[in-house]
């Protein structure tokens, strides 16, 4: 369950045991981890209603206190209630993700795919673009794109997205060369197909699970970056509600209040490990051996 | 027709080393004949269809199909080869798109000529290959091996094609279904006049259906001739011995042995 493995064990086949459960429809991993990310979803669109308080509302009165039955995680320094900033940070943690995987799935998919179909020069090209970008540190792009556009979530979300197109490209290039080597892709070019229909009828659909596999693993590396950012400063400018923000303002009170360090930090670990919780499960799913049984 | 494939490099200051995978192939198919190509895997025979197909490039030589030359032509411009010529594929598993319904996959070959409203077509092919109008909202994987078989041999035959190209249709088959989906080859090819273009590696099978017989080794047609002719008094050395491999089991109990073909094939080999 470990970050960067990928996609390993898609190479190294399926445990007997979670291919019983597979069968019956969702496994554990799936549920536990699909369960996590609904319960962080579900906070999130709630922040946007409801919250126990205003998540930005300063009171001097009430600094610092601890869990009460008025705020069940205490409040910082600002006499904020940490409950609601929890919940309204849910939701930048959420439309960062999301926009950065997207970013990361429109730009990567797309090359993955027209690099694994062409046996051109510029095939090789793309994919040797993406290794400098891989070896390119994530958080120096970001660094960068602040320099330049000024901090803010948006810069963060672009970012981080920019950053996560190599693992796209490569996951969806190595699937789509398989795809491509099959009888089913010579029978469509025999029929008369064009490339670009090959593309999204017979690539694109078989290689999905790759993506949506991807995706979650991608996710996941997003709310950690998020968090990374925001918490150098470079993400959430202040007043945004953000994870990674409240362990950077929290940090200079560790001996004071350390709760202030472990919420948010409960909550970024929370959601990477429901991630990929819900990653391993996908991956488990999808594995094409289970395909036939389907 | 040559055809040669760069292999990886396997230094920096050697040249890549160059497979021949078919050297001086030269072939002429008249049209409505039953035309079978044998010869051991890796012997060129696929490559030589994939050119005939027009989804490979020869490295030199001419393909003409009804005096055109398909060799040269991009991929764009062969649309006319795609009405024409179509193929069946080896392997069952993989040669239909497992995320297609079996309508849509028959169907690929109209939908690329841009022709609608495709299921009446559809429906008719199902049943000329034997399958029932409910297999159309079916995915690959709900088939056996022979049916899916059959489901490509409707593909192929959507676009009314007048060549149909087999690429070792059966020798992923079970030998009970074999014979079904030969006969349905054969009975197809006559039904609707067409030209085949079978390869194998089974020369009992290419028997079974073609009138005349390309024997290949090593990427190159050895000998060409009727299919009884080949099958009853074979010229070329390597014939001679694909022929005397074939009714293994009487040889088996004539006496001979395993090593004794063995000793043949090394023999055989051995001569220039």
């Amino acid at each position: 369950m470990t970050l960067p493995g990928g996609l390993s064990r898609l190479a190294t086949g399926l445990q007997p045991a979670s291919s019983q459960r597979s069968r019956r429809g969702v496994s554990a991993t799936i549920a536990i981890g699909g369960g996590i990310v609904a319960f962080i979803a579900i906070v999130g669109l709630l922040s946007l209603v409801w919250t126990p308080y205003d998540p930005g509302g300063i009171d001097p009165t009430s600094r610092l206190q601890l869990s009460s039955s008025a705020h069940w995680l205490g409040t910082d320094k600002f006499g904020r209630d940490v409950l609601s900033l929890l919940m309204a940070g849910s939701r930048t943690t959420l439309v960062v993700g999301i926009v950065a995987v997207g970013v990361a799935a429109l730009i990567g998919v797309p090359l993955g795919i027209m690099s694994a179909m062409t046996t051109r020069w510029w095939g090789e090209a793309v994919m040797r673009a993406n290794d400098l970008l891989l070896a390119f540190p994530a958080l120096l792009l970001a660094i960068m794109l602040t320099a330049v556009h000024g901090q803010g979530v948006v810069t963060a979300m672009v970012a981080i997205g920019i950053a996560s197109i190599p693992s796209f490209a490569r996951v969806v290039r190595s699937g789509a060369i398989g795809v491509m080597k099959t009888e089913y892709v010579l029978a469509a070019r025999a029929a008369g197909r064009r490339p670009l229909a090959i593309a999204f009828r017979h690539v694109l659909p078989n290689v999905t699970s790759l993506i949506i596999v991807q995706a979650s693993v991608s996710f996941a590396i997003a709310v950690l970056a998020e968090a990374a950012l925001s918490y150098l400063g470079l993400g959430a400018p202040p007043g945004t509600p953000s994870w990674g923000r409240m362990l950077q303002e929290g940090q200079e009170l560790l001996f004071v209040a350390p709760r202030l360090e472990v919420f948010p930090g409960i909550a970024i670990a929370l959601a990477v490990l429901g991630l990929n919780l819900l990653g391993d499960g996908l991956r488990d799913r999808f594995d094409p051996r289970l395909r036939d049984r389907r | 027709m040559t055809r040669e494939f760069r292999r990886q490099r396997t230094s920096l200051f050697t040249p890549a080393p160059v497979v021949h995978a078919l050297r001086g192939v030269s072939l002429d198919i008249a049209p409505g004949e039953r035309f079978g190509i044998v010869g051991e895997s890796g012997c060129g025979k696929s490559t030589l269809l994939r050119i005939i197909a027009g989804l490979d490039q020869p490295t030199s030589g001419v393909v003409e199909v009804d005096g055109v030359d398909i060799a040269r032509l991009p991929e764009r411009r062969l649309g006319f080869l795609r009405e024409k010529l179509q193929l069946v594929f080896q392997d069952p598993m993989s040669s239909l798109d497992p995320r297609m319904k079996v309508r849509d996959i028959i169907a690929e070959p109209l939908v690329a000529q841009g022709k609608r409203d495709t299921l009446p077509r559809v429906l008719e092919l199902l049943e000329a290959v034997g399958l029932q109008p409910e297999a159309a909202d079916r995915y690959p994987h709900q088939f056996s091996g022979g049916q899916r078989q059959r489901i490509s041999i409707a593909r192929a035959l959507a676009p009314d094609p007048q060549i149909l190209v087999a690429d070792e249709p059966v020798s992923a088959l079970d030998v009970s279904v074999r014979a079904q989906v030969l006969n349905l080859i054969a009975e197809l090819v006559d039904r609707l006049s067409l030209t085949l273009v079978f390869v194998s590696h089974d020369l009992s099978v290419v028997r079974h259906v073609c009138d005349r017989v390309a024997v290949m080794s090593r990427g190159e047609v050895v000998e060409i001739g009727a299919t009884e002719q080949i099958y009853d008094a074979p010229q070329h050395p390597y014939s001679r011995q694909l022929v005397a491999a074939a009714p293994r089991l009487r040889a088996a109990l004539a006496g001979r042995t395993a090593a004794d073909l063995a000793a043949d094939t090394l023999a055989a080999k051995e001569r220039p």
